[in-house]
């Protein structure tokens, strides 16, 4: 049993399944993501997890304690809020020692946390300021302050960064992620933002409508999932839908219009139907050439999009587009150009194991 | 540029110039003036009425403190009952709020002198109070509820909470619920959550309430001369019986304008107490 285990959770609201039987264990000093559209029942289940909302059936552990049946103020938890709720008519100070106040500590231990906790958070020098008078980064850090002065059990995060802009997200992702290891904190975190959760987490969970889609580390998220949605939902995919067929030394996976494309996966069963994807980074373009590519798949290139550091080729393949990362060494190549898709596509895990 | 603002401001600053500014500036002249014992108005300027009013200690005491005092006290419960039902229609789900506004208001759309003359119904000798009181065991005989400070008092709250309500449940309307949702994840009870965030995130509503009702309260005429039936004494009251039962014009203006003074003061005087206090409470909390 983890640091927070939640047991079969259910959440009925009227008609709507918010919650189907999630089960769940986060370890001792874990980083977790939970990853998903708006609607996916990410936040419900971590305010089901804070003790904000009850759910309909189910039971959640923290710490090895069942508190199911506990209010928010029994359950040592620190929860940050997408908009930091802080309190407007109180100092970044007094926003802090709240909760020490509350648990009637001395009030020469409460200064010497609260200072410690803001020293984490770089805004010591800020300590008689009212919320007001602090940029959105800075609020972000008295939220975070206030939730880790109480030395939670867990920390659970609400899509923490998503109010701030570009950069200082990055930056606030880098600061969170060594104050969490530095305090060993077991952290789950709620996020859409799939860049985020992949690089930030121990683990990452990708929820679908109420629903876990996949559990894995973010590297198996991203390279191996589970289903058609984890893949289109981390990261762009494209799919291919074919027959397997080849050698079992060099699997192929053949399309309704022919052509054919490398795959590779486990069990992969000679005659079956499977799905398979690309990345956009495993694809390499090349001017197409009837010798050398017969029966590759083939495209034709409808732009080139640059991002500064990278470009992107958007190929179009029969009706559909297909991103392709341009690489330095690659051919150059324009609009209009015919190109051979060459790669080396995955069989997605679900898929084989419904085979 | 600002023409069109201006020529906008007209008809409103007419009829307030014509009707409430003149009239005011005509009584505070008036107050100044002398009379016949016959009731005509002298017309030579003279200090007499202050003097008359300021030197008598039933003028200080028995009618200018009670008019306050009554007004205060029920000012303070006007709040108390008005920040309750606020708080409940804002927790209550937003189809239940729209009517529960529309009750708060349903008494406005009632006559002044037919909500008093209810009340003096309910609060009678074999009034349903009574009734209940004397059922219940509460009271042995019916209590004298009526023509008295009490019933002024309750008269008053009655008139005042509804406007307390609204200008509290706006103010609490605008506090997020979140702010409460985290005091609670630091460990707040739903009791202490509402002491250190709500409650003093609503001040500006317990001020603005508080000071309407005051307000509202001091003026009151209907309240105080149904239901004091003419046994309590009371400023407005005495302004009036002063002008038609002693034919003294000048001096029921000079109870009007002293009135006005004082109410005006003890209004500014709060809000500037409630505002330095405001002020003066980060410091204290900062040491």
């Amino acid at each position: 049993m983890g640091q927070i285990s939640v047991r079969d959770i259910t959440k009925v609201w009227g008609a709507f399944d918010a919650l189907k039987h999630i089960d769940l264990d986060v370890r001792e000093g874990e980083f977790l993501s939970i990853l998903g559209p708006s609607g996916c029942g990410k936040s419900t289940l971590l305010r089901i997890i804070a003790g904000l909302e009850a759910p309909t059936s189910g039971q959640i552990h923290i710490a090895g304690r069942d508190v199911t049946r506990d209010p928010v103020w029994k359950r040592r938890i620190g929860l940050v809020f997408q908009n930091f709720a802080l309190w407007p008519h109180l100092t970044v100070f007094r926003n802090v020692s709240m909760g020490l106040e509350l648990r009637r500590l001395k009030k020469d231990e409460i200064r010497r946390r609260v200072l410690e906790a803001l020293r984490m958070v770089q805004l010591e020098p800020l300590a008689e300021r009212l919320p007001s008078q602090l940029s959105g980064g800075q609020q972000q850090r008295v939220a975070l302050a206030r939730a880790i002065v109480l030395k939670p059990d867990v920390l659970l995060l609400d899509e923490p960064l998503s109010a701030l802009d570009k950069n200082l997200r990055q930056d606030m992702q880098v600061e969170l992620k060594t104050l969490q290891q530095t305090l060993g904190l077991t952290t789950v975190f709620v996020t859409h933002d799939q860049e985020e959760a992949l690089s930030l987490s121990d683990r990452v969970v990708v929820m679908d409508r109420g629903a876990i889609g996949q559990v894995d580390v973010p590297e198996a998220i991203y390279n191996r999932p589970a289903s058609e949605y984890v893949a289109r939902f981390v990261g762009e995919a494209f799919l291919f839908r074919g027959i397997v067929s080849g050698s079992g030394a060099r699997p192929m996976l053949r399309l309704p219009d022919g052509t054919s494309v490398p795959v590779e996966g486990e069990r992969l069963q000679t005659g079956r139907e499977a799905v398979a994807f690309v990345r956009p980074e495993w694809v390499e373009l090349e001017p197409y050439d009837v010798h050398s590519h017969t029966g590759a798949p083939r495209g034709v290139i409808d732009r080139l999009m640059f991002f500064g550091q990278t470009s992107d080729y958007l190929v179009r393949v029969a009706d559909r587009q297909l991103r392709v990362k341009r690489r330095p060494d690659g051919p150059a190549l324009s609009p209009g150009n015919d190109v051979a898709l060459i790669c080396k596509a995955r069989v997605l895990a679900a898929q084989v194991d419904a085979a | 540029m600002k023409r069109p603002a201006t020529i906008l401001l007209l008809p409103s600053v007419t009829i307030l110039g014509a009707f409430f500014v003149l009239p005011l500036i005509w009584i505070l002249i008036l107050s100044f003036l002398g009379s016949s014992p016959t009731g005509e108005v002298v017309g030579e300027f003279t200090l007499g009425n202050y003097a008359r009013f300021l030197t008598d200690s039933y003028y200080l005491t028995d009618l200018l403190w009670r008019t306050i005092r009554l007004a205060a006290v029920a000012t303070l419960f006007s709040v108390l009952v008005g920040y309750v039902g606020a708080l409940l229609i804002v927790r209550a789900d937003p189809a239940a709020q729209r009517w529960m506004i529309l009750l708060v208001m349903l008494p406005l759309w009632v006559n002044l002198v037919v909500r008093t003359l209810a009340l003096m119904v309910v609060l009678g000798r074999t009034g349903p109070l009574n009734q209940l009181l004397v059922g219940l065991g509460i009271a042995d005989r019916p209590l004298q509820l009526l023509y008295n400070e009490t019933a002024v008092v309750i008269g008053m709250i009655q008139v005042a909470v509804p406007f307390v309500v609204m200008a509290i449940y706006g103010v609490l309307q605008s506090i997020p619920r979140q702010l409460e949702h985290a005091a609670m994840t630091v460990g707040a009870t739903p009791l202490a959550a509402f002491r250190r965030v709500t409650l003093p995130l609503s001040v500006p509503g317990i001020l603005a309430g508080s000071v309407l009702a005051f307000g509202i309260n001091i003026e009151s005429f209907v309240v105080p001369i149904l239901l004091g039936g003419g046994r309590v004494r009371f400023m407005s009251v005495a302004a009036y019986e002063t002008a038609t039962v002693s034919n003294n014009l000048p001096f029921a203006a000079t109870i009007g304008i002293i009135l006005l003074v004082v109410a005006m003061a003890l209004l500014g005087l709060y809000q500037w107490a409630v505002r330095s206090a405001g002020r003066a409470a980060p410091a204290l909390q900062a040491g």
